[in-house]
């Protein structure tokens, strides 16, 4: 497998762009709850397929994906996966019913596509690629399903995935969720060549 | 009795008394290949139609992630537990619309171009296709016993029979009847093929 290995000081820095991505999400679900958004340190990895998939949780639970590829230089995607439980929590944030599972998934999807566009906004911005997002999907299914369907239709397929991921979680509730930039190598050392850490100098 | 579980664009073979698994199909195809007589599967974990797309070096080109690699792969791994090409069926499962990423109008999405690609591979090798559950917008799991047995299973649903070993194996079609009720095998109910 070709799975690429990354200097500390590039995972250092595409650690660093997903956080600021992800920052400007966390400040925008923020605004839309009214509530404090938590981010964790994200971390990069770089995975075979089959790894990437195990790596994001339990292959045949159900879970809420939303996903938002993006269009132009870059050919990422951005993946927001929800457990049952955190997907009814967040909608309810909204005023949401819980037990009205199409009002929730419609919810969820708006939410994903703050977040994603924002994230994705973000990362457009400090890159200075030409890419922007397209209208985000949402799905409720297996997680297995969701996250390798995600990744086949990803240049992640041809060769490895690198995954970016990190953890939001909404102060004094019981609810967080996994915030995922899916990418191929190529993907990558274009962001990398970007913040003038790419492999070929 | 052991289950295999076959991640994403990987490919396993068993002999004798087993079980291949592949947990939360989406766009993928899961192809399985049996000769119910020596019990041999085999089941492949085809994410891309296409390996002339693989960016990586060939040498290491995944076993089970190209629909025209693995299926002659899956023959020649089942022919060596023992498999008579001539008797060797196969099994779709997959295939699915997920998220129809970067598609233009009209072109047909990654779940269905995969379903293609393992039928063509299949009929230039001439083996024919038992049973299938493709398509959709769905998830599924695949269980492939090595007598035979297909089964899958959806989201929040129970397992159902796809496939029951070949009568030609001398015995009755043994798990139709301990089906519970309101379960009938998949590819009856969907008016395909299932052929024996």
């Amino acid at each position: 497998m070709s799975v690429p290995a990354y200097t500390a000081l590039q995972r250092d820095a595409l650690a660093e762009l997903a956080n600021i991505g992800c920052g400007q999400a966390c400040t925008a679900l923020g605004q839309l709850l009214g509530r404090v958004v938590d981010l964790s340190v994200p971390t990069v990895s770089a995975l075979d397929l089959a790894d990437a998939v195990e790596s994001l949780g339990p292959a045949e639970e159900v879970v809420t994906a939303v996903v938002l590829p993006t269009s132009g230089d870059l050919e990422a995607a951005v993946l927001l996966v929800f457990d049952a439980p955190d997907a009814g929590r967040l909608g309810s944030l909204l005023g949401v019913d819980p037990g009205d599972v199409e009002m929730t998934a419609s919810a969820i999807a708006e939410i994903g596509n703050i977040l994603g566009s924002a994230y994705l906004n973000a990362l457009v911005a400090i890159a200075g690629v030409d890419a922007e997002p397209a209208p985000p999907i949402a799905l409720t299914d297996m997680r297995a399903a969701l996250v390798s369907s995600a990744l086949a239709s990803s240049p992640a397929a041809l060769d490895a995935a690198i995954l970016i991921d990190a953890k939001l979680s909404v102060e004094g509730e019981e609810c967080s969720f996994t915030f995922v930039l899916l990418a191929g190598t190529e993907d990558v050392d274009l962001l990398l060549r970007a913040v003038g850490l790419g492999a070929e100098g | 009795m052991g289950e295999t579980i076959v991640r994403m664009g990987e490919l396993a073979a068993e002999r004798g008394d087993g079980v291949l698994c592949t947990i939360g199909l989406g766009s993928c195809v899961g192809v399985a290949l049996l000769d119910d007589e020596r019990a041999v599967a085999a089941l492949a974990h085809v994410v891309l139609p296409d390996a002339a797309a693989h960016r990586g070096e060939r040498a290491a080109l995944p076993a089970g992630r190209f629909a025209d690699t693995a299926v002659p792969l899956l023959v020649e791994r089942a022919a060596t537990l023992g498999a008579a090409r001539r008797r060797l069926r196969a099994v779709l499962v997959g295939g699915a619309s997920m998220f129809a990423l970067r598609r233009a109008a009209g072109e047909p999405d990654v779940g269905e171009r995969n379903v293609a690609a393992v039928r063509d591979a299949l009929r230039r090798i001439g083996i024919p296709v038992a049973a299938e559950d493709v398509g959709g917008a769905h998830g599924r799991t695949v269980r492939v016993r090595t007598d035979g047995t297909v089964r899958v299973r959806i989201a929040g649903g129970a397992e159902r029979l796809l496939r029951a070993p070949s009568a030609a194996v001398g015995e009755a079609p043994p798990l139709r009847g301990t089906l519970p009720p309101g379960a009938p095998a998949v590819g009856a109910t969907l008016g395909l093929g299932v052929a024996r």
